[in-house]
């Protein structure tokens, strides 16, 4: 880590230029040169050096990606060989990234009071830089991000500001020109965000991650949307849209997770509860239960492993659907980042869970990167990082 | 810099049993206008306070089934504990007493949060004033509501830490900085009357001016940082110089919201790595965990 300390110092001195009130600092395209050095061949379900993923995803049934906080890791075989794609951003665990395609993709990460975010439109071998900051908080520091585009030109940096489990503020960078500029605005709040292609924005978080909200216009005014959950709950946990649906993680006062699944009529500006998926896995505040668009509706992957539920029927068909658990094989506990590519057949799980040989000594974290090519019927290890905390 | 005396030099909600031997003008006008030595501590009660080098989590209230799980077979030790404050999450469940008392007999050994009135050019709802003379007095107001907290939860304050919840905000904002230094002083200044407490501040390490408290005149005893690089130790903590809090006066929260299962329970937490006063003792300076 003594590396990513350094490069932390010493990036942001390369990367921000002379500040502008429009948010825009710097620019510059590089090549990455060094992917035959950043090759990470490892043999599937052999435990990788480095540090755990941020976030991964599998974008085409043979190009995902994975994000740690010294690596890009591309693959273009479904996960079977990994390259670096060593984009020129800092090394740091406040990244983010996403891939429209195989070729078109973004890489953001955090300067300190800035953001610098890396573009490329061939796979990763070229990047183009852009960095900006909000120019309204000049000591701004930015502690998590979150990246989504909706289509070639709308796409959104969500940069949290606060820090503690009491407080949600961030800062949205946003572009409708494909990342060449960036504007920065004040968000409603700190979590998680998606954009639609014409670039309706949802976010969902908030302190106890209950709200959800959404933009027309790229971040510059937000309405938060209406949810009627079903009953008494202790928490809930909003999920962005996933295909037309709503989900919400909710805490019932007995204690136990369920998942609710809502739909609108309204286009978005109410939710209304059309299904109630209970899991095995227990959850506490801000825990979202994974939930992707699966080939014929929502497929919730339970946090507990080893169960999945299929539910039949999309939006408006989903109240009177019926609710199977296919009891995946080799789905792991702690799952929380979870996609499924174009096809909806192959997809990638990332899963966090600990044990420990001691009592309170020899504890790990292990981080899997699992995938299935049968929709989630069955799942394998593609990589696994290990995190040895004492 | 020379901070503004209080404009009210008598407190209104001094705490009851304060010994008249502590004249309230003048203590407020030493603690406002000069740098002095941190006022005499109690004798150590190790009931009330310990000093602990181990990692800990906080979170969004969860309930105490959850809390277990996170105890048995885990690295965590510590958990971060929002008392209350103005500034307390909506949608976060509180703790009851009962409650707190049994996390206490499960093991766990806390950082005492208080989240109450937020930086003036912060975009939080509730905010101290510009104004430092007011600004200190409103830190003091929080000093005696976390402690007045304490006493409800039946706790012995003693030395027992508490940690005001600082946001971050600009701190290039001159007025801003200036009156979050004197409500940190009277924050400060509260808690350490007798029966003295130590009083810690958390924030963002470079974002809520965390550096600039170790030269106002009642210096937190302790800091709790909030920088998310991945690196447990609580030597290294950006913007925070390395001749600052050094005698086991520092919490760190080296990752962000993020989560874990352990047990069968998934959690999003904080991660915490400590080398600074917890509550209650005994000290837990034994199975280092790479937080010193």
């Amino acid at each position: 880590m003594d590396g990513i300390r350094t490069l932390k110092k010493l990036l942001p001195l390369a990367l921000v230029a002379a500040g502008s009130s429009l948010g825009i600092t710097g620019c510059g395209t590089v090549q990455a040169t060094g992917q035959a050095t950043g090759e990470a061949q490892a043999r599937a379900g052999s435990a990788e050096a480095g540090a755990p993923p941020i976030d991964a995803a599998l974008v085409t049934p043979a190009f995902g990606w994975v994000l740690t906080a010294d690596r890009l890791l591309l693959t273009r075989d479904g996960g079977a060989t990994f390259t670096d794609a060593m984009p020129p951003v800092p090394q740091s665990r406040t990244r983010a990234a996403f891939f429209r395609d195989d070729r078109n993709g973004y890489v953001t990460a955090s300067t300190g009071n800035a953001i610098a975010t890396a573009r490329t439109s061939d796979g990763g071998r070229t990047w183009r830089i852009r960095t900006a900051l909000d120019a309204s908080a000049p000591t701004a520091y930015y502690g998590r991000l979150r990246m989504s585009f909706g289509d070639a030109s709308h796409g959104v940096v969500l940069a949290q500001t606060s820090t503690s489990a009491m407080s949600s503020e961030a800062t949205l960078f946003a572009t409708e020109d494909g990342g060449n500029s960036w504007s920065a605005r004040t968000a409603p709040a700190a979590g998680e965000v998606t954009v639609e292609p014409g670039g309706r924005t949802w976010l969902a978080g908030g302190t106890a991650d209950d709200e959800l909200h959404a933009s027309s216009d790229a971040g510059r005014h937000w309405s938060r949307t209406k949810l009627h959950v079903n009953g008494a709950v202790e928490t809930k946990a909003v999920s962005p849209p996933v295909d037309g649906v709503l989900p919400v993680t909710v805490v019932t006062t007995s204690d136990t997770t369920e998942v609710a699944l809502l739909t609108t009529s309204d286009r978005g500006h109410t939710w209304r509860e059309a299904k109630r998926v209970p899991v095995h896995g227990r959850t506490g505040p801000g825990v979202r239960v994974p939930v992707v668009s699966g080939e014929s509706g929502p497929l919730v992957l339970d946090t507990a492993g080893g169960h999945a539920y299929r539910v039949a029927g999309r939006r408006d068909a989903m109240a009177g659907s019926r609710v199977a658990d296919i009891r995946p094989s080799g789905l792991p506990e702690g799952g929380h980042t979870v996609t499924l590519a174009t096809g909806r057949r192959s997809g990638w799980a990332l899963a966090t869970y600990g044990r420990c040989t001691d009592g309170k000594t020899g504890c790990t974290l292990y981080n899997p990167l699992m995938a299935t090519t049968d929709g989630g019927a069955t799942w394998h290890r593609l990589r696994l990082w290990q995190e040895r905390l004492n | 810099m020379r901070l503004r005396p209080p404009s009210r030099l008598r407190s209104r909600s001094s705490r009851w049993f304060r010994p008249r031997a502590w004249p309230a003008a003048p203590a407020a006008v030493l603690a406002g206008l000069i740098s002095v030595a941190p006022l005499p501590a109690a004798p150590s009660a190790k009931a009330s306070v310990g000093v602990s080098i181990h990692m800990g989590w906080d979170a969004c209230a969860a309930s105490t089934a959850k809390a277990q799980a996170f105890w048995n077979n885990t690295p965590y030790w510590n958990m971060g504990l929002y008392l209350g404050g103005v500034g307390y999450g909506s949608g976060c469940k509180r703790w009851s007493s009962a409650e707190v008392g049994q996390l206490r007999s499960m093991g766990w050994q806390f950082l005492p949060l208080w989240v109450g009135l937020q930086a003036p050019c912060s975009s939080q709802p509730s905010r101290f004033s510009y104004d430092t003379a007011t600004a200190y007095q409103q830190g003091r107001d929080e000093g005696l509501a976390v402690y007045n907290q304490m006493k409800a939860f039946g706790w012995d304050t003693a030395n027992a830490p508490a940690i005001y919840d600082l946001e971050n905000f600009n701190t290039a904002d001159a007025g801003c900085m200036n009156a979050a230094k004197s409500f940190i002083n009277g924050w400060v200044y509260q808690i350490h009357l007798p029966p003295a407490q130590k009083a810690g501040v958390y924030g963002s390490a470079c974002a809520s001016g965390l550096s600039q408290y170790a030269s106002i005149a009642n210096v937190p005893d302790f800091i709790h940082g909030a920088d998310w690089d991945g690196i447990k130790t609580t030597r290294d903590m950006a913007c925070i110089g390395a001749g600052s809090w050094t005698n086991r006066q520092r919490h760190k929260q080296y990752q962000g919201d993020h989560n874990e299962t352990w047990n069968g329970v998934t959690m999003n937490i904080d991660s915490d790595c400590s080398n600074g006063p917890v509550y209650p003792g005994p000290d837990a300076v034994t199975s280092p965990q790479g937080c010193e």
